[in-house]
């Protein structure tokens, strides 16, 4: 196990010490280094983006990490929120859809997640926007809150921010602003997450053991809680990476499409101003991030989840 | 635990009842990026303009109406030193500077502080000092060149010293992006070792509105600064959205997120005319955009007249006008004397000397001023040589760039209606679409033939920059799309628009307007297409708006009235 552990993290460093290349490749084309060599060039560029220390933006002065602090927690609660919902409604759904398999219900909702699986996130957007916004009026197009509410930043999360200020007003627009990019966040990845746990579950409901205790009498409530989830998470956990990958360039496009005041809007501003060490920091922090999490599910999985102890469910 | 977390949130959802009521205040989206606090970092823009009259006090005024400049904060009280050393003397003594977080001030206004403001753009031991590009309007007077030191003479009174005399001081100090900063603040920000942009991007001023939040490119907001020394803001709060799209800026007006909305395109007042709905209203604002065709002199196929203006003469500007700004634009032809400030001051003229001492004036012809044509007829011979010339030459590079603040209409399409006039005379044309900043690398490489720009600018100073020399050389970068790419100088020109900056009498001044007319007719390096006058459309709600001279809003007696149900 910690030979396994002791390889994932190696695996990590080098994969992180070719992002940093590729990154500093990017950054001399960018500012070439003149006579300067180019290792030491590399070690003091490498050294200041692992310390964090990203510079400063061309387009304002101000330091990367500050701007970063006001945008990063935007786009966190919305993959935050997205892949909650996501989880949470997507595996219920997929075990009930496998449970009650061909029939009306399954085979009609797995022609409506068809469809949403091949519906473009930023097609859903304006769709959305010309049903709720402008036919009829019930959601806001733009933003995370109504720019006339002033609420104190206390954890920079705006959700968090809006319960804390108390007050009822700003708390119901904060949710009304969060429906739809929400709502066209979550489509993919649940469905996504609603077919694996499908046929994960159709999967472990073949096997022996759960014929045995379905044979005793015992609620489907109960069997899934206990024996079904159990099983199918380890199947589900590695697809996660390939969805939360998708899911951050699918949060640029709803980000920019309903001007939230993320990541994605960060960068759009920063590429439209050529403001390259902006986009140098973003890029390093996003790759970085989701290397790590690719690494710590591997690990988590083989930990909580040992082969030995799982259904083989191959999906 | 999920049951617990929707029982949690249900419970302080309905706990704390919400009583359904809309925030208080006005929502303002403008195309214009909101880039900095401070008015002096824009050029001619629709924010800065804004945020000048919502958060700062300027040394003078001007009538957005008539340009006229009369005495802001400070009056001219002298002007010595054979026109290069002006004398201001503060007008008002109680005028107090905002306050924020990081600073509450302990004096009130003085000359001081406007030596400061104006110090920072030209002395670089000014700890706030910025190289000229970062004060991009300032960059574009001749005053850059000209200004050279600024010092308060005592508490009321300050000195502008000028290298050589020059018109250009007053319009420069009524503009809106000379406002008045608090040296103060600065002196807090450099204690406190706050990096310089701070005053820059928490601006502290003296206007009627103080900065309550700003976020880069985003917005502003402004809520009403009490101590205020002119009349009493009332709109509990004002924010200045950045919104970059022209069809979310509508979208947002109909859904209630803006309440006025600046530049609408052509296709979307239009649309509104259409509607004919009560709810919202048009006005005009005191800005335009040009849209010019501009020549590469130095090419084979352009670097003559006769080339130039056989090609301007084939142009069916009409047709762009019906196509693509849906009658929504004005023909230079069509330009009369509301548009030019000059031809004002001339009727101003007219009436005041010769209406007054005619004891009938009423049974005047009414006087009609129409700006110079910039089209003139070219002989039928030479036109038809060059047209065949041209027809057998390689085909014509006409450049397009992407404008997103500035596009209030497609340029591909004006872009093809331009070929088409062409190609039915056998001249080809190739259109090439750029992005902004690579197209502008090509036209300063002189890597063009053609290139279709729209200028945002009051009409007044719209064709100077396209066309004089002298502007470029203040710009050697040339960064915006109103410096002159055309390859082009005259220095008949150059004196006739330097004569004019220093010309005092309106009849003298229309003389060396017209003879500059003339020399760009003739020459034609560049050809102005249309000119749309920039609009705003607001919510009927909104009341007590006035424009200001360089195309923004000003908000001091702006108020909202209930809306009916």
């Amino acid at each position: 196990m910690i030979s396994y552990i002791l390889r994932r993290f190696m695996l990590l460093i080098s994969t992180m010490f070719v992002l940093t290349i590729v990154i500093f490749w990017i950054h001399v084309r960018l500012n070439p280094v003149g006579d300067a060599h180019l290792l030491p060039s590399y070690l003091s560029y490498t050294q200041s983006l692992l310390t964090l220390n990203f510079g400063k933006s061309l387009a304002t002065g101000a330091p990367i990490i500050e701007e970063m602090k006001l945008y990063l927690p935007a786009s966190l609660e919305l993959l935050t929120i997205t892949l909650l919902l996501s989880i949470l409604i997507g595996i219920p759904l997929g075990i009930s859809l496998a449970y009650f398999h061909r029939s009306f219900f399954d085979r009609s909702l797995v022609i409506i997640i068809q469809i949403c699986r091949s519906m473009p996130v930023y097609w859903l957007c304006q769709l959305l926007i010309v049903m709720f916004c402008i036919s009829i009026k019930i959601f806001p197009t733009y933003g995370n809150l109504n720019l006339l509410y002033d609420i104190e930043n206390v954890t920079g999360f705006n959700t968090i921010d809006a319960f804390l200020s108390h007050d009822p007003n700003i708390i119901k627009d904060m949710l009304i602003h969060l429906c739809l990019p929400i709502f066209s966040l979550t489509i993919l990845p649940l469905v996504e997450i609603t077919m694996l746990s499908r046929s994960a579950t159709l999967m472990v409901l073949q096997t022996n053991f759960i014929k045995a205790v379905f044979s005793r009498g015992v609620s489907l409530c109960y069997v899934a809680r206990v024996h079904i989830l159990r099983n199918i998470i380890p199947a589900i956990i590695p697809h996660l990476n390939i969805l939360l990958t998708n899911l951050v360039s699918s949060i640029i496009l709803v980000e920019v499409i309903f001007e939230w005041p993320g990541v994605g809007l960060w960068v759009t501003s920063s590429v439209t101003n050529a403001d390259y060490p902006v986009l140098e920091s973003i890029i390093f922090v996003l790759a970085a991030t989701l290397l790590t999490i690719n690494i710590l599910t591997e690990i988590i999985i083989t930990i909580f989840f040992p082969v030995k102890k799982r259904v083989n469910i191959k999906l | 635990m999920v049951r617990l977390f929707l029982a949690l949130v249900l419970l302080l959802t309905l706990s704390t009842k919400a009583d359904g009521a809309e925030p208080k205040g006005l929502l303002y989206c403008s195309e214009s990026n909101i880039t900095s606090t401070n008015p002096q970092r824009y050029g001619i823009s629709t924010t800065a303009s804004s945020l000048s009259y919502a958060l700062y006090d300027r040394l003078l005024y001007m009538n957005p109406e008539t340009k006229k400049i009369s005495p802001g904060i400070a009056y001219l009280n002298e002007i010595k030193d054979n026109g290069t050393t002006y004398i201001f003397k503060l007008r008002f003594m109680g005028i107090a500077f905002h306050k924020n977080k990081l600073f509450t001030p302990t004096r009130l206004l003085n000359a001081h502080d406007i030596a400061f403001s104006f110090d920072r753009m030209i002395n670089p031991d000014n700890p706030f000092y910025r190289p000229i590009d970062d004060f991009p309007f300032f960059k574009r007077s001749d005053l850059a060149n000209s200004l050279y030191k600024v010092k308060a003479l005592d508490n009321n009174t300050v000195a502008f010293y000028l290298k050589t005399q020059t018109n250009d001081l007053t319009p420069f100090l009524a503009s809106d992006n000379a406002v008045i900063l608090s040296l103060e603040y600065a002196q807090t920000i450099l204690k406190e070792n706050l990096p310089p942009e701070t005053i820059d991007t928490k601006g502290i001023g003296s206007g009627p509105y103080r900065l309550d939040k700003y976020m880069h490119e985003r917005f502003v907001r402004l809520v009403p600064f009490a101590p205020y020394h002119g009349p009493k803001p009332k709109l509990p709060a004002l924010v200045i959205i950045h919104s970059n799209f022209s069809n979310k800026r509508l979208t947002q007006l109909f859904t209630g997120e803006c309440h006025i909305i600046t530049n609408p395109t052509p296709g979307q007042l239009y649309l509104l005319e259409k509607l004919n709905n009560k709810n919202v209203k048009i006005f005009e604002r005191n800005s335009v955009i040009g849209t010019f065709l501009i020549f590469n002199t130095k090419n084979p196929s352009l670097d003559d007249d006769i080339k130039r203006r056989t090609i301007a003469s084939i142009l069916n500007l009409n047709e762009i006008k019906q196509m693509v700004f849906f009658e929504h634009g004005t023909l230079q032809s069509e330009l009369n004397y509301q548009h030019n400030t000059l031809a004002r001051k001339l009727l101003e003229n007219y009436r005041r000397n010769i209406i007054k001492n005619i004891p009938h004036s009423g049974s005047l012809p009414q006087l009609r001023l129409t700006t110079p044509n910039l089209f003139m007829p070219l002989d039928d011979t030479d036109k038809i040589k060059t047209i065949f010339w041209l027809s057998k030459q390689r085909p014509l590079n006409l450049y397009v760039f992407e404008q997103n603040n500035l596009a209030i209409t497609s340029h591909v399409r004006i872009a093809q209606i331009i070929k088409s006039n062409l190609e039915e005379y056998g001249i080809n044309v190739n259109i090439k679409t750029y992005r902004t900043s690579t197209g502008l690398k090509k036209m300063r490489n002189g890597n063009f033939d053609m290139a279709l720009i729209n200028v945002f600018n009051n009409y007044d100073d719209i064709l100077e920059p396209l066309v004089s020399c002298s502007y470029s050389k203040n710009s050697p970068n040339r960064k915006f799309f109103s410096d002159n790419f055309t390859n082009w100088c005259d220095k008949d020109l150059e004196d006739l628009f330097a004569q004019t900056h220093k010309e005092q009498d309106p009849l003298t001044e229309a003389l060396l307007a017209n003879d500059i007319y003339n020399i760009i007719a003739y020459q034609m390096p560049i050809v102005p297409l249309i000119y749309s006058f920039n609009k705003f459309v607001a919510v009927s709600s909104v009341k007590g708006t006035q424009s200001t001279p360089f195309g923004g809003m000003s908000f001091i007696n702006a108020y909202m009235e209930p809306e009916d149900d």
